[in-house]
């Protein structure tokens, strides 16, 4: 590639899609931190499926893949750890953010905020008039009900699964202030929790991110960190405004929201299609083998 | 094996054509000219210790093998000192006085055994006589029998006709006890039969000859006393013990090719036996930490008899109990090093539908299935019309479908 060539968009990346120029959507941490909850995610459901299906045709086989009950065991727990820390990470990400904002209360609320608000039930409500030819679809602003919905997912499995499995982990340790039977209590939440978060973030929030008509095959904005404009005008009509705003700066390498971007290079986009497309057939292979053994067991 | 003799349907000595008789009087002759009338054995060896030489007086050489004794295998046998005469009647003078017709039962000596095969299987018509598992002119020694190699010889013998229950080498039995160890030697019965020595009411004598400290533990732990309940005509039988497959020795342990504790599988395998009669609580096993891993393969991890001990199971309400209230804490320490009291409480074998024992796992289970249930409804739905919206609109050709999409393709 020689640099008077301008690159084509990755036709794979629903994020390129139509006209540049691009812009930024999310910024190197939240990159890092996405990756972070896929690998250990990844780890997880991998290393702890073959245990709550230990019956299926597959968990013997997956778990001598992983080297056997002690060494899942272990993973499991490398797992669990990467957890605790991109969430301890991101509750001091939040705290330094709202320290130090000039203005706190547009993190906490307002269009630009990740708390769910009224809107977020109206836009649900034109959603689903929508669905039924009744009217125009929601103009979303910079998320969703259903990315609200994804990120707040992630506090409450944390919280849930990670609590539990904390409890789980060490047991000796907690029988000094807890009863017995929150043990069993903790390992059907434990393993019912971790089987709702895996079941659906390989279909809901596959669906919804990667699968449907609109992004099908694969929308890499999170692995990119950019966005087309005309993919930002589609998806997030509603924060158009801060992107008019910016429009006439000059892309920038900062990676600052809303800020004109440099298209990312071919080699960028191709790592990010290879990644999504790795994440998205073992999640859908899990989702086939769940199904597998839930039907059949 | 040779095959010579039988010893208990009697039979008829060899019978050798006249002329092949005449060289050997004539070569006998000339070898015994010395011998002296009694030193029986050393005469009888100067023809039958020779094959070459007996296969010039008989026909074939089958014939010959068949007439063949080794003296050095009859030397190192059980009957090693014994004139050859005691068993081939008849046959002390050379030639051999052709009425001499039979050889001596075995029963003229062991009579005790002989009495007690009478009365077993192995007297029937298709079943074996001494010399089918004690060999004739090889018949061993009580105490060459009592070795390692013994036990594999008899094992080998015995499976000539019994190859199914012959012991895989896994087995802990298989390189040095004898089939005789566990059933009767002569008076050898079905395992049904109750005079059986590996019938289910007899196996805590037989398994408790070699092991005394398992058995003695057994005998009075519910599974012995229900067994002894079984060979009282009348007693009543504890509920769930099954007259087909009552809990003696190898219900557990299984007979032939039963595995030792190290074994890989030996844990998942002893499960399967426990869950045979107690399939409730082999299935809140299953659904257990500890059952997954066992099901997975790990040997480490708890299984039946790490908490409910293996000779020696007791109800929980029994004090002697590995799982009663006083104990528990202990056998949950055995792995679990700074378990609590508290820790001593967990249910190991829950069931989430038992809402009168269990009322805890019974909430948080129901209540888990009602949070995944709604969340994938909700869900579902919401997919499933957006997908709907977007068929229908692509077939208008009112697609929704963001445009520049559209131009790419």
């Amino acid at each position: 590639m020689t640099d008077h060539i301008p690159e084509q968009p990755l036709n794979l990346d629903a994020a390129q899609r139509g006209d540049g120029p691009f812009v930024w959507r999310f910024e190197r941490y939240h990159r890092i931190t996405h990756a972070a909850v896929i690998v250990s995610f990844f780890l997880l459901v991998i290393t702890g499926l073959p245990l709550r299906f230990s019956h299926a045709f597959w968990a013997g086989p997956l778990m001598s893949l992983l080297g056997g009950v002690k060494m899942a065991g272990i993973l499991h727990r490398t797992g669990a750890v990467i957890t605790f820390l991109y969430f301890s990470a991101h509750l001091f990400y939040v705290v330094r953010k709202l320290v130090r904002s000039p203005d706190p209360m547009k993190i906490l609320w307002g269009p630009d905020s990740l708390v769910p608000q009224p809107r977020d039930i109206v836009d649900f409500w034109h959603q689903t008039r929508w669905y039924f030819g009744r009217g125009p679809r929601p103009r979303f602003g910079r998320w969703s009900y259903m990315e609200k919905f994804d990120y707040f997912a992630v506090f409450w499995g944390v919280a849930i699964i990670g609590g539990s499995g904390l409890l789980l982990w060490f047991p000796e340790f907690f029988s000094h202030f807890l009863p017995g039977w929150v043990f069993n209590v903790a390992t059907v939440v434990h393993s019912d929790e971790a089987l709702l978060a895996a079941g659906f973030i390989f279909t809901i929030h596959f669906f919804h991110v990667h699968l449907r008509p609109e992004k099908f095959p694969l929308d890499a904005v999170m692995f990119t960190g950019r966005a087309t404009r005309s993919y930002m005008e589609e998806e997030h009509p509603g924060i158009m405004e801060e992107v008019e705003r910016h429009a006439s700066e000059a892309p920038s390498p900062h990676q600052i929201p809303d800020t004109p971007a440099p298209p990312p290079t071919r080699a960028a986009s191709l790592t990010a299609a290879a990644l999504g497309f790795i994440a998205l057939a073992v999640g859908l292979s899990l989702i086939g083998m769940i199904l597998w053994a839930v039907i059949l067991y | 094996m040779i095959r010579l003799i039988p010893c208990s349907r009697g039979g008829q000595p060899p019978k050798s054509p006249p002329a092949a008789r005449l060289g050997a009087l004539a070569v006998t002759l000339l070898l015994l000219l010395p011998a002296v009338a009694t030193a029986q054995s050393p005469r009888c060896e100067r023809c039958h210790g020779e094959l070459e030489f007996l296969r010039q007086q008989v026909p074939t050489l089958q014939r010959a093998r068949a007439l063949l004794v080794l003296p050095e295998v009859l030397g190192a046998s059980a009957h090693g000192g014994m004139a050859c005469t005691r068993c081939h009647r008849g046959f002390g003078s050379f030639p051999h006085d052709t009425t001499a017709t039979t050889t001596t039962e075995c029963a003229s000596c062991h009579e005790a055994q002989d009495t007690a095969w009478r009365g077993g299987v192995h007297a029937l018509d298709q079943g074996a006589r001494c010399q089918d598992c004690h060999g004739v002119h090889d018949v061993r020694t009580k105490a060459s029998m009592e070795t390692a190699a013994g036990a594999r010889a008899t094992q080998k013998a015995c499976t000539r006709c019994h190859f199914e229950a012959a012991l895989p080498a896994s087995d802990p039995h298989a390189d040095s006890v004898s089939c005789a160890a566990c059933h009767a030697p002569h008076r050898t019965l079905p395992p049904q039969d109750e005079r059986s020595r590996v019938n289910v009411v007899n196996q805590g004598n037989t398994c408790g000859a070699c092991h005394q400290k398992e058995a003695k533990a057994w005998e009075s732990d519910v599974h012995g006393t229900a067994v002894a309940a079984l060979a009282v005509p009348g007693a009543r039988i504890p509920s769930g013990v099954s007259r087909a497959e009552p809990p003696a020795c190898t219900a557990c342990h299984g007979a032939h090719g039963m595995l030792t504790p190290s074994t890989p599988g030996f844990q998942a395998q002893m499960v399967q036996r426990c869950a045979h009669c107690h399939e409730p609580y082999a299935e809140s096993f299953a659904d257990s930490y500890h059952g997954q891993a066992t099901t997975l393969g790990s040997q480490t991890v708890a299984t039946c008899h790490d908490c409910h001990g293996a000779h020696g199971i007791y109800p929980a309400s029994d004090p002697r109990s590995t799982v009663s209230p006083e104990n528990r804490l202990n056998t949950c320490q055995k792995c679990h090093t700074q378990a609590t009291a508290s820790f001593a409480l967990f249910q190991p074998h829950a069931n989430p539908s038992d809402r009168t024992h269990y009322p805890f796992v019974y909430w948080a289970y129901h209540l888990m299935a009602a949070l995944l249930i709604g969340t994938f409804t909700l869900f579902g739905v919401h997919t499933f019309l957006w997908l709907a919206r977007l068929g229908l609109d692509a077939l208008r050709g009112t697609s929704d479908v963001p445009k520049t999409r559209e131009n790419e393709r």
